[in-house]
């Protein structure tokens, strides 16, 4: 499935019960996620694009745009 | 005033200010905050409990995050006469506003004069207190008072207070350090919320009652690093946290000899069902040996029931179930079959009799009166068996009670305000475990009441709408919410939900296949 950055937001938003995330929004400082929030996006995405993430990378991810890039960098790692 | 005959929790703080007041009660954010510090907050925030008029056996509301006012305000409130009710500080003003009724408080003590507003209630801060003086003449205070108030989940859906008293409380600290060899010299580590049963007593109550030190951080569920740093930089001996913390923390940490946990004595697994892989795991990773010990208990016993006993090699039966160990000083544990006590080896219900017991929930004698078996035993809602030596084995609750990052739910709590959202006819909540660190997690399926003609944009509504009520009135948000075709979700005869049927049949594919799932794709 191919990964778009306005995809990612709104499977963000669907997580967060937020409508309309946007990319530069900070996952916790902005959109009021908890960290257990946060696992729960990474198995959404990881369900939905049919990727693994490992979350050790978590650690750099902030914004949703951060999100996004981790994904592309999975979805092209050969597995 | 010997340990020993400390009656109350306020005795506790005032003794340990008179003794040792340049002592460290507690470290945060790796400054200490002395006995000293923490008892003239404490008398300045009862002083203006006082001024605000309230009297003995008032409820007041404590909304705060670990930090030196929780403490300002819980032991104030409780100085002043009043019971303590700590509530998740990131509850919505619906659920604050909802505790508030039924506890029948009229002050919430909040972090900042800009948070939260919950009609008919009177919020103030600890800071407003900073101008009182810290010399007031308080009410006396009876061991058999109640000092503070543990909400639970509810069946019906409505969260029920368990009492506990001042006796109870001292009575199971006293437990907790005998049946884990507890000392003034163990250093306890703790992330875990202080609002919150095993955060309050064990990590902070224990070492302030043996005067041991405590060194306080944030609460953060997926973050394992703060909490290893300062395990490895103070050498903690004591921590404690549920199973998911654990696994949380193997899949982190790319490089475990960053850390140096070697100083761990005891490192407790409660508040969820054990793994024996994390503990095997866990244990392997930081070259520990039998230092991860499973642990149970519930807020109608205090907080503790049993421990395995630290530097024993854990016991785990052919099905993979660890023993939380054998019950604590003066802790009876029964195994009901039929309502009656069963052989060692069968599986039952779990009912404990401990002097550190509830009297019960407050303002609630229907589920009062449903909580005991034979007067002196609560019933757990957790089934499980003893083995001939009496080691207690948990492999089971008795209702479809949802374990949510530590936290438990259960399903009709978030089916009733998902029943609510417009749009949804019918809802299920049971919890899923997808195989990843973040363990079981609360999964909603709402049936729409009119699926024709929906498009995706009103579906992604709708499922915002789902989880921002749930998260406005439970504090956590679901990990998924699907949507259903109206009879998508599996029913009894006679209309009940079956939970099973329905967690069975997500996991194997087979809803996804039959076509009930309207959104999302996957």
């Amino acid at each position: 499935m191919l990964i778009e950055l306005d995809d990612v937001c709104r499977t963000v938003g669907l997580v967060l019960g937020r409508h309309d995330p946007k990319p530069d929004d900070r996952i916790q400082a902005d959109l009021g996620g908890e960290s257990i929030d946060v696992l729960n996006i990474i198995v959404t995405l990881q369900q939905k694009y049919g990727i693994s993430l490992d979350e050790a990378d978590l650690v750099n991810v902030s914004t949703v745009r951060d999100l996004y890039h981790l994904a592309l960098k999975r979805s092209d790692a050969p597995t | 005033m010997p340990r020993h005959e400390l009656r109350t929790l306020i005795d506790l703080v005032e003794e340990q200010a008179r003794q040792r007041p340049e002592q460290a009660a507690f470290y945060w954010e790796d400054q200490p905050v002395s006995y000293d510090a923490l008892w003239r907050g404490v008398n300045r925030f009862a002083a203006r409990l006082g001024q605000l008029g309230v009297v003995r056996g008032d409820r007041v509301l404590i909304g705060l995050p670990n930090g030196p006012d929780f403490f300002a305000a819980f032991y104030g409130a409780i100085r002043a006469g009043a019971i303590a009710v700590p509530a998740f500080p990131a509850s919505g003003p619906e659920r604050l506003a909802a505790l508030a009724r039924l506890c029948g408080a009229t002050l919430l003590v909040v972090p900042g004069a800009t948070s939260t507003v919950v009609d008919g209630v009177r919020t103030l801060t600890v800071a407003d207190s900073d101008d009182c003086g810290s010399d007031g003449v308080f009410p006396d205070i009876d061991p058999y008072d109640i000092a503070f108030l543990q909400y639970t989940s509810g069946s019906t859906g409505m969260p029920k207070g368990v009492m506990l008293s001042h006796h109870g409380l001292l009575t199971n600290i006293r437990q907790l350090i005998a049946g884990m060899a507890i000392t003034s010299s163990d250093c306890f580590v703790s992330w875990l919320p202080v609002y919150h049963d095993m955060g309050l007593i064990l990590m902070t109550m224990v070492p302030f009652f043996l005067g041991a030190k405590l060194v306080l951080l944030p609460t953060s569920l997926a973050n394992a690093r703060p909490w290893l740093v300062a395990i490895t930089r103070h050498r903690g001996t004591l921590t404690a946290a549920p199973d998911f913390a654990y696994r949380l923390a193997l899949r982190y940490v790319r490089d475990p000899s960053v850390y140096d946990l070697t100083s761990l004595r005891v490192a407790l697994n409660a508040a969820e069902p054990v793994r024996p892989t994390t503990l095997a795991g866990f244990e392997q990773a930081f070259g520990l040996h039998n230092v991860l010990i499973a642990g149970y208990g519930l807020a109608e016993a205090t907080v503790g029931v049993c421990t395995w006993t630290p530097g024993v090699a854990p016991l785990v039966d052919a099905r993979g179930v660890v023993s939380v160990g054998g019950a604590f000083n003066d802790v009876d544990i029964q195994i009901l079959e039929n309502d009656a006590p069963a052989a060692a080896g069968v599986v039952g219900d779990i009912v404990i009799q401990s002097p550190a017991n509830t009297r019960g929930y407050f303002s609630d004698a229907a589920e009062t009166a449903a909580l005991f078996w034979r007067e002196s035993y609560v019933r757990t809602g957790d089934l499980g068996y003893l083995d001939e030596d009496r080691h207690l084995f948990i492999t089971g609750r008795r209702k479809n009670i949802i374990k949510h990052g530590g936290e438990t739910i259960f399903p009709q709590e978030a089916e009733q305000i998902t029943d609510s959202v417009p749009g949804v006819r019918r809802s299920a909540a049971v919890g899923i475990d997808a195989g990843g660190p973040e363990g079981e997690q609360l999964y909603v399926f709402a049936e729409v009441s009119k699926p024709a003609g929906l498009d995706e944009r009103e579906l992604q509504e709708t499922v915002i709408s789902v989880v921002q009520a749930i998260h406005a009135q439970l504090g956590i948000r679901p990990a998924r919410v699907y949507l259903l075709k109206p009879r998508g979700i599996p029913l009894t005869h006679n209309g009940k939900t079956r939970h099973a049927e329905l967690r069975d049949t997500y996991e194997s594919g087979a809803l996804r296949a039959s076509g009930v799932i309207l959104f999302p794709g996957y």
